[in-house]
């Protein structure tokens, strides 16, 4: 028997008498019963299997409120559904009805009011004009 | 919905072994295996005029099976818990004074192990948790995964080396 069948046979949890017999002498296939013994969790107890009993009743329970739950939904959605539709029918037969706006043409006559005089500012100007440069303040300054 | 209630009974106890696994407590995994049901029953609805049409066997197992192992996945990684749960546990063990060492250290190396068994490639967790934890044969849980028989062995021979590798590494084996 070789270590990958005794593997196997470890992961069904009886051995054979071959791969028990395998086992003896092989190191590599202990260690493996060993790690999956430690990984495999504890068997489900009295308590655990009492409250498993109750789980189809309550899970029953659960789907009839999902259906009951989403059968309103969809009668909620058929509803708004056909009341869109009906708003949108009405809205355009209601267009469709109305009576052509009655349009009226009017001609009005506008005076420009009358504009004061303007003076142009760059007029007093002179050539020699001095400028002044100035600086951005330095960091410190105003510093005491 | 009688039949409901007989597929809940059937397949109750492996559905709520593999959960056991992802939650920290007993009645976390019975949520979560009501859970796995009510997804199995939705997604029978949803497929059963196809299945009637091709008359084939209604997956069942295989479905909550499956269900099962994804929702295990994302309990754990949704609440953090993979890693802390075993470690709580071990926590409990500590508190109790008359315990004897030896069962603290065999303690301390079962957390050690499952907390490298929720560490796994997910591939190797869910055949490694369908095999130790329900008790699959593989060729349920090939139908399961929808890989082949010998892919789920291969997948089951990695995973175990692996633990061996984690658990040698961590000190967990004396």
């Amino acid at each position: 028997m070789t270590c990958e069948e005794t593997e196997l046979e470890l992961s069904g949890g009886a051995l054979s008498a071959e791969g028990r017999a395998h086992l003896d002498g092989c190191s590599s296939c202990r260690e493996t019963a060993r790690v999956l013994g430690l990984a495999a969790l504890p068997a489900v107890t009295d308590s655990e299997r009492l409250m498993l009993k109750s789980l189809a009743s309550t899970t029953q329970q659960a789907w009839r409120a999902r259906e009951h739950r989403s059968g309103s939904l969809r009668r909620a959605a058929s509803l708004a559904l056909a009341a869109g539709v009906g708003a949108l029918l009405a809205s355009a037969v209601a267009v469709k009805f109305q009576p052509a706006p009655e349009v009226r043409v009017e001609t009005i006559h506008v005076t420009p009011p009358e504009l004061p005089g303007i003076e142009f500012a760059d007029a007093n100007l002179s050539e020699d004009e001095v400028f002044f440069d100035v600086g951005w303040p330095s960091p410190t300054e105003g510093d005491l | 919905m009688a039949a409901f209630g007989q597929l809940v009974r059937r397949h109750q106890e492996a559905v709520y072994r593999v959960l056991r696994r992802y939650a920290p407590s007993a009645e976390d995994a019975r949520d979560l295996t009501q859970k796995a049901f009510l997804q199995a029953f939705e997604a029978a609805q949803r497929t059963a005029p196809k299945l009637e049409a091709s008359e084939e066997p209604v997956p069942f197992k295989a479905w909550v099976l499956r269900i099962a192992v994804n929702l295990g996945k994302n309990h754990a990684r949704d609440a953090g818990r993979w890693a802390w749960a075993p470690v709580d546990a071990l926590e409990r063990e500590r508190s109790a004074p008359n315990r004897a060492q030896e069962m603290l250290e065999r303690k301390e190396q079962e957390a050690l192990t499952r907390r490298a068994v929720l560490a796994l490639p997910p591939r190797q967790r869910e055949v490694f948790s369908l095999r130790i934890d329900a008790g699959l044969p593989f060729g349920e849980i090939a139908e399961a995964l929808e890989i082949s028989e010998g892919n789920a062995k291969a997948h089951f021979h990695h995973a175990v080396k692996r633990l061996k590798e984690e658990v040698a590494k961590l000190g967990g084996l004396s």
